[in-house]
């Protein structure tokens, strides 16, 4: 009981030094700002206030935060579900049949290594509009989820899948309650973290790629005015839907396989 | 064994055979489409070949683009390496610190580097501009990756050095830094794969005439594909070449990792 309230207090103090910590870094740089007056660093209280604009009255081309937000995240979400639907069933597939990997590894090994942002000037000559971006975002997310499912299947536990098999199961019964299952975690490691990529991968898109909405290209418009406060405030907005994003997925994964902590025998 | 050698040689035949379909399948494609926006894999050798020898429309040759990229990544690495090494460790070691100023940290993790370029094209001039980009970009890994390896070092190796009177500085030096090198270099190889990424867009967006980024994004706006692929696959190369280097590097420092453990 003790240690309990100990543990308890201890979790409080950490709390409390955190705020304490914020609060003089806050400070600090509001005292900075206002000794320096200089135009590149601005207090905090104008970037609360330019937060506060882009969301009621919008940027210099009158386009709410809001919007910025939804068109970024509506891109990243198209790219993400095609880059789900083709990764996922072909990396099932290869990891079942090695022979086919290891046999065109010739061509997607290369690939693989061309970061997806070199990709983006090809895309702005080949494609246009909504589709370059779903495809910057589908090339950056399907590689690690296609990738992760495939090394995933390779080391199934072959017992779990022999099993059934001399009981005589269908193949389509194991892939369907042996493979599948024990896959899944991984799967959905490899979506986080294709994810992760997706995200750094619009706003490379988003600033070269020619239109006027989405947060990317936000933030590079007022980099050209040089009004740090707003570059701030996207910048933080990114920061913060990266981070809710990634949460979710870390809750996700630790509600749906809560089994995985439980059967692990070491 | 000569099954073996045979398995292996059948895999390479049929690797060779997949790439050769491609590659003919591609330059039909090409000649049937006869769109400028289409290059045949012969334009694109005849590109490499011109890259090497003219150069792109600037009169830039293939190697002082490559070089330059290069340039910029190592810098920034090498920075980033600098300051996220030591500072995991540090931080590692006396976990209250970062705890208690977790708050700071975290925040600035989750924005992703490429949302940092515009701040560093108001704030910064040149060549400075990429190598904080690059800097921003690799440090998190390695910092992160440092600072739990250090978190999760063995207490009874500590614990056993204590006992038996050794200083701080030894048990850092012999138990704590050997232990923590295979995540560190593990994180140096995601935060290098990380980089590759970050000084295309850098380089797309951050104004110098070299550079492979701006390569591929000059000979798009002149519609040369050639140029873009040949652009591409050699960041491609790049990437997988310094990739390799750290495996290499990490197979030599690791190799009594090989024999000691028990599992």
């Amino acid at each position: 009981m003790a240690n309990d309230k100990n543990a308890g207090s201890g979790k409080l103090g950490t709390f409390g030094y955190n705020a304490l910590a914020l609060s003089i870094f806050i400070l600090l740089w509001t005292i900075v700002s206002w000794i320096s007056e200089s135009l590149f660093l601005p207090t905090p209280w104008t970037v609360l206030k330019s937060f506060l604009d882009l969301c009621t009255y919008g940027d210099v081309e009158g386009i709410s935060l809001g919007m910025h937000i939804f068109k970024s995240t509506l891109r990243i979400f198209a790219g993400f579900v095609a880059a789900c639907i083709l990764g996922i069933p072909l990396g099932i597939l290869m990891g079942l049949y090695p022979r086919v990997y290891d046999s065109t590894k010739s061509v997607i090994e290369p690939i693989r290594f061309i970061p997806p942002v070199a990709w983006i000037p090809l895309v702005i000559v080949l494609l246009v509009g909504f589709s370059r971006y779903a495809f910057i975002i589908w090339l950056g997310a399907f590689f690690p989820i296609f990738i992760g499912t495939l090394l995933s299947v390779r080391s199934v536990n072959p017992t779990h899948i022999d099993v059934p098999r001399s009981f005589g199961a269908k193949r389509l019964y194991i892939i369907r309650k042996i493979v599948i299952p024990s896959t899944l975690p991984d799967i959905f490691t490899g979506m986080r973290v294709g994810m992760g990529i997706g995200w750094d991968c619009i706003m490379a898109a988003e600033m070269i790629g020619g239109e006027n909405e989405g947060l990317g290209v936000m933030i590079l418009k007022y980099a050209e005015l040089i009004r740090i406060e707003d570059i701030m405030v996207g910048m933080i907005v990114i920061g913060a839907i990266g981070f809710f994003i990634n949460e979710i997925f870390i809750f996700v994964e630790r509600r749906v396989f809560k089994w995985k902590e439980a059967i692990v025998i070491s | 064994m000569t099954n073996n050698y045979a398995e292996k040689m059948k895999t390479m035949g049929l690797n060779f055979f997949t790439l050769a379909m491609v590659l003919v399948l591609w330059t039909l494609i090409a000649y049937w489409q006869k769109s400028p926006f289409f290059a045949t894999p012969y334009d694109i050798v005849l590109g490499f070949v011109q890259m090497v020898t003219v150069g792109d429309v600037e009169g830039y040759r293939l190697w002082s683009h490559m070089l330059h990229s290069l340039v910029r990544v190592s810098a920034g690495f090498a920075a980033a390496c600098l300051v996220g090494i030591p500072g995991g460790l540090l931080l590692g070691l006396y976990p209250k610190i970062y705890d208690r100023t977790r708050i700071l940290v975290e925040p600035i993790r989750f924005i992703s580097p490429i949302a940092w370029i515009p701040m560093a094209i108001v704030l910064l001039v040149g060549f400075s501009r990429y190598i904080f980009v690059i800097w921003v970009a690799s440090f998190f890994p390695i910092f992160v990756s440092t600072l739990w390896s250090v978190r999760q070092v063995n207490a009874v190796y500590v614990n056993v050095a204590r006992v038996a009177g050794a200083s701080r500085l030894f048990i850092i030096r012999k138990i704590i830094f050997p232990s923590i090198l295979p995540s560190v270099i593990g994180g140096m190889r995601i935060s290098l794969g990380i980089s590759w990424m970050c000084i295309v867009a850098a380089e797309m967006i951050g104004g110098q005439m070299v550079g492979i980024g701006r390569l591929i994004l000059k000979s798009a706006m002149v519609t040369r594909m050639d140029l873009v692929v040949v652009g591409m696959i050699s960041i491609g190369f790049v990437g997988y070449a310094t990739n390799e280097l750290i495996i290499f590097i990490e197979k030599r420092i690791f190799r009594w990792r090989a024999a000691v453990s028990i599992e």
